[in-house]
């Protein structure tokens, strides 16, 4: 009788065990890592490309807003100072 | 283990780590079966071994780059794969938690016996069902080789601690083995 600690049933079932892997296994592994390298690949660069929509995207939200803000600015200066100017003409004598 | 790898296996390491696919298929080639045979002891389920074995392998050639020392290859490789296994088996307890109806998943399922295999190799089947998960993983490091300080090392406790587990889990195989041949 066999007990454990001796090799033969350990043996059979490392045999058991090895039985089950494909006879292509290691190719198979190497074509699996490729697959998931070239999707992780893949998805850095489709992420890459959203965030630099995104970016854009923000970016350009920023500059319209910046150039809303100037006109709204520019508008509203100039009619005080045409106010200005209308009411230092009227100060001024008559000749 | 510790001093148990060869330069020729630390040259093929070094070239795998490099990137060279030839120098990675030759290391799944020569470490296949003895980690086909080292998830089997620990998850008890030979229709998990290919895939389980692929799973290591891929996290074996990604993580390749990072090993700092080639020479504990072997070590550095069966530590890889008891993480998967013990990984796999938390992620069933988990399914079975949240998938109450379908309690009886295929893992709780007992493998039947193919007509082939020998009384021994039943009995020692059903003896390693017996056990914990890390204590089927302790006698799997111990049947891979592993020195004792390794072991304590790779399951986080101290060497006598450890010896205590792995006499004790030794000892309920035989006890489960005796009785079932």
């Amino acid at each position: 009788m066999n007990m454990p600690s001796e090799p033969t049933p350990w043996r059979q079932l490392q045999e058991c065990a090895a039985s089950q892997l494909s006879p292509q296994f290691a190719d198979n592994v190497l074509r699996a890592f490729r697959l998931e390298r070239a999707d992780a690949r893949a998805w850095f660069g489709r992420a890459w490309l959203v965030s630099a929509a995104t970016a854009m995207l923000c970016l350009a939200g920023v500059m319209f807003v910046h150039a809303q803000h100037i006109e709204a600015d520019s508008a509203r200066h100039l009619a005080a100072w045409q106010e200005i100017s209308a009411q230092t003409a009227s100060l001024e004598p008559a000749p | 283990m510790e001093k148990s790898d060869t330069p020729a296996l630390t040259d093929l390491v070094r070239q795998a780590q490099q990137g060279r696919e030839s120098a990675q298929r030759d290391l799944i080639v020569a470490y296949q079966n003895r980690v086909a045979g080292f998830i089997y002891t620990i998850t008890g389920r030979s229709d998990t071994v290919e895939d389980l074995a692929q799973i290591v392998f891929i996290k074996m050639i990604r993580a390749l780059p990072k090993l700092d020392q080639p020479a504990q290859f072997e070590a550095w490789l069966f530590r890889l794969a008891k993480n998967s296994c013990i990984d796999y088996l938390r992620r069933q307890r988990w399914q079975r938690l949240f998938s109450p109806l379908e309690q009886e998943t295929h893992s709780e399922i007992p493998e039947t016996p193919q007509t082939v295999d020998s009384e021994e190799l039943d009995a020692l089947r059903h003896a390693l069902a017996q056990l914990k998960p890390k204590d089927r993983a302790l006698i799997a490091l111990a049947q891979e080789g592993y020195s004792q300080n390794e072991m304590a090392a790779a399951a986080g406790i101290s060497v006598v601690a450890l010896k205590a587990r792995l006499h004790r889990a030794r000892e309920q195989l035989r006890q489960h083995y005796e009785h079932a041949i």
